[in-house]
């Protein structure tokens, strides 16, 4: 604490407290208020410095605890006008009502206790400028100097008009204090005014009352034992709002406990519900850093972009140590209570590393899955590739070298060499054939060319069980259909392998944007997806499409193979 | 006889038309793309014209859409369509239309040359030809109960040559059966299998394989 500080320290702590009592009792003593107006007044005047002192305790780089002390001394100075004593009443009637203009000066730098922007300074320091004038008009004072010491100048005229600008300047001041907390409190977001809103409300009703007391006075003019009291009814309320907001920080802060305990007992993924409840803020987001990389991904592992910090939201990094493990993206409203985020932070830092970890992982899965599906992706563009090279390349050319022997054969007169061209002739034709066996099992030119419900027909014609083929809808995206006819292909040769079926079917559907491949028999079942690599080579197949394949073969009813495939 | 080629393979382009200048048919255009041949089709007006189902730009089914524009325009010219791999849709599809002489003939058929010609001569007489290859896996395909079961086995054999696209004439010829037997034995297997008898070309044809297919 600085010297200074110290100093202002005792001066709240000591003199304060002195002054309220020895200015309330002249309040009291001579009745300067009426007496009704007593508790009111020493209870506004202690409350004020109470507070004060609270808030400048916390936060003593906001001056806006200091203020609501001052405010609250000069509030009673106005009270020593009542010791029968002209420098007395000189000094009370100076200070008189000067406790108004601290509290706007606060009201106007709340919350951050700094007036930013200049048209705001001009505004306060004109504002002091009242007491400049409140100073004046005690000099000029229609007053006897034994009354007022300050009673130097005797000019009754410039007095009344001091009054008038007085009076003026102090309903202007209050109306456009209405006009700036109004904005603010219309400007700010939810989580803002939850915080802001006691004081900015107590303000409002301040400014408000002062206006319409001002126009009360100017209109039916200050009678003296009439007191309006919602201008002291506000005063009240300002520490009030004060205190409730501190309380209320302090509820939050008690809320974080149970955020801990309702994360022990909730699963993985409820972190940022539970934050954005105790925080109060709903659009409050939680991005989860990945380990060695400067990138963020939400609970489910996908990549998160985080926002430009704005006049509106905010980042707070939460960490152990030097290692960063999450950004919580909120209102910039919440950084004016730093107090709430650090325990927040202290408090789910295990979880929240423990959830992080979970969405580190569930990134990992993602990426995994992808580079899984681009393989195959390209594995089947690969034997696509392979087949047409296949059948545009070395087919033909065998067709041409076929053509060119069937030629020559015609002009051999030799019968040996025609008969050796013959059998050269009838190995080629073999070759051909079994070169598009090979093309047609390295990738099914029909499945490209006509689609899966072709392709499922030709491999069910080619089944040694009756097989019937029943389709409903269209095409599916290419490796879906591969994927698909795979799926059948090994299926059906299952079902001659080892079913012992009389008779197969093959469903080929669309239902809610999945691609369903079916494959059922009537043979003996108990097929294990786990047993027969077929089987799980498809299964890894149909995964790497995000789809999966169920197996049922319970033993005696026979078995069904169904593939599950996204394909919207 | 006079033949426009198109497959977009010049290599196959060039033996088949040297083979078939050898076999004594004249090959009067050469086209490497579905458009190409239409052009050239306009122009020659062949007899028969041979094309690969496959051509430029998506390499599928263009040939038979190539035969459907050409026959279209060109009712007298017979379309033969040479595949890659046998395929019953693709067979249905090109015989579609009931005008018009239309085959579909495996492309390793080429190699034979005397299935070739004897294809060639048979959609030149306005008959339709579909590849013993795909006639032969349609039969052989697995059933449960079928009314197929019931044919004999002649009545199997004429079935698959009417699913080939033979005229009774032709069945009786191959067969060496007479005419009267053949129409006797068609229209006891169009009864066992429920379709009707007054199918003439290609929609006899039609009905078989899509029976078969079923």
């Amino acid at each position: 604490m600085t010297p200074r500080a110290r100093l202002a320290w005792f001066v709240l702590l000591v003199a304060g407290p002195a002054f309220v009592v020895f200015g309330e009792l002249g309040f009291w003593l001579n009745g300067i208020a009426p007496r009704e107006t007593f508790p009111l007044d020493l209870g506004v005047s202690s409350l004020a410095i109470a507070s004060g002192l609270v808030l400048w305790r916390l936060r003593p780089e906001n001056r806006t605890g200091l203020l609501l002390g001052v405010a609250g001394i000069l509030w009673t100075i106005g009270g020593i006008r009542a010791y029968r004593n002209a420098w007395a009443f000189g000094v009370g009637q100076c200070f008189d009502g000067s406790q108004d203009l601290v509290l706007a000066h606060l009201l106007i730098a709340y919350p951050s206790g700094r007036l930013g922007h200049r048209s705001l300074r001009v505004l306060v320091t004109a504002g002091y400028g009242l007491f400049v004038v409140g100073v004046l008009e005690t000099i000029t004072m229609d007053l006897p100097r034994r009354v007022n010491a300050f009673a130097v100048w005797h000019a009754p005229a410039l007095h009344g008009t001091l009054s008038t600008i007085g009076s003026v300047g102090a309903g202007m001041y209050a109306t456009t204090g209405i006009a700036i907390i109004g904005r603010r409190w219309l400007r700010a977001g939810y989580s803002r005014r939850r915080v802001l809103g006691p004081v900015l409300l107590a303000a409002l009703f301040f400014a408000l009352a002062v206006a319409v007391d001002e126009v009360v006075q100017a209109i039916v003019g200050s009678e003296p034992g009439i007191v309006f009291f919602p201008p002291l009814v506000a005063r009240l309320l300002i520490p009030v709002a004060f205190l409730f907001g501190l309380a209320r920080s302090r509820l939050d802060r008690l809320v974080v406990g149970d955020l801990v305990l309702e994360l022990d007992a909730s699963g993985a993924g409820t972190m940022q519900a539970a934050l954005a409840r105790a925080l109060h803020d709903p659009g409050l987001q939680v991005g989860y850093r990945l380990d060695d990389r400067d990138e963020f991904v939400d609970s489910e592992g996908e990549p998160l972009v985080l926002p430009v910090e704005d006049a509106d939201h905010a980042i707070t990094y939460v960490g152990r140590g030097d290692a960063q493990l999450a950004a919580i993206v909120h209102e910039r409203a919440l950084l004016e209570q730093p107090s709430l985020i650090e325990a927040v932070s202290a408090a789910v830092g295990l979880a929240l590393d423990n959830e992080r970890l979970h969405a580190q992982l569930r990134n990992q899965l993602q990426v995994l899955r992808a580079s899984r599906a681009r393989l195959v992706r390209t594995a089947d563009s690969e034997r696509r590739r392979l087949e047409r090279d296949l059948h545009d390349g070395a087919q033909q050319r065998l067709l041409a070298l076929g053509l060119a022997l069937n030629m020559l054969r015609a002009r051999v007169e030799d019968a040996e060499s025609a008969q050796l061209l013959a059998e050269a002739e009838e190995e080629l034709a073999t070759a051909v054939s079994e070169l598009r066996e090979l093309a047609r099992g390295i990738h099914p030119a029909i499945l490209t060319d006509q689609g899966l419900a072709a392709a499922a027909r030709t491999l069910a014609s080619r089944s040694a069980v009756p097989v019937e083929v029943v389709v409903n809808g269209g095409r599916f995206p290419p490796a879906v259909e591969t994927a698909g006819y795979y799926v059948i292909a090994e299926a059906l040769a299952n079902v001659m392998r080892y079913a012992h079926a009389g008779r197969a079917r093959i469903e080929i559907r669309e239902a809610a944007g999945l691609a369903l491949i079916e494959v059922s028999d009537d043979g003996v079942g108990g097929a294990d997806s786990r047993r027969g690599t077929g089987l799980a080579g498809l299964a890894d197949r149909v995964g790497a499409l995000d789809g999966r394949l169920v197996v049922e073969s319970a033993a005696g009813t026979g078995t069904t193979v169904r593939a599950e495939i996204p394909c919207a | 006889m006079r033949v426009a080629l198109a497959d977009d393979s010049l290599l196959v382009r060039e033996g088949l038309k040297r083979v078939l200048t050898d076999a004594g048919i004249e090959v009067c255009a050469e086209a490497s793309d579905a458009a190409e041949l239409a052009e050239a089709v306009d122009h020659h007006l062949p007899d028969v014209v041979i094309a690969d189902i496959r051509m430029p730009p998506t390499f599928t089914d263009e040939g038979i859409r190539a035969a459907h524009t050409i026959i279209a325009r060109h009712p007298r010219v017979a379309v033969l369509v040479l595949s890659q791999y046998v395929d019953a849709d693709y067979a249905l599809a090109l015989l579609e239309d009931d005008d018009g002489a239309r085959g579909y003939l495996l492309k390793d058929r080429v190699l034979r040359i005397a299935d070739l010609t004897d294809a060639l001569a048979r959609l030149e007489r306005g008959e339709t030809v579909v590849d013993p290859e795909l006639v032969d896996q349609l039969l052989r395909r697995a059933r449960v109960a079928s009314p197929l079961d019931g044919l004999t086995d002649r009545e199997r054999h004429v079935l698959s040559l009417m699913a080939e696209g033979l005229t009774d004439r032709g069945i009786a010829e191959r067969l060496w059966l007479s005419p009267k037997t053949v129409e006797t034995h068609v229209r006891h297997v169009l009864q066992k299998l429920g379709l009707p008898e007054d199918h003439t070309r290609n929609r006899r044809v039609q009905a078989v394989l899509a029976y078969l297919q079923r």
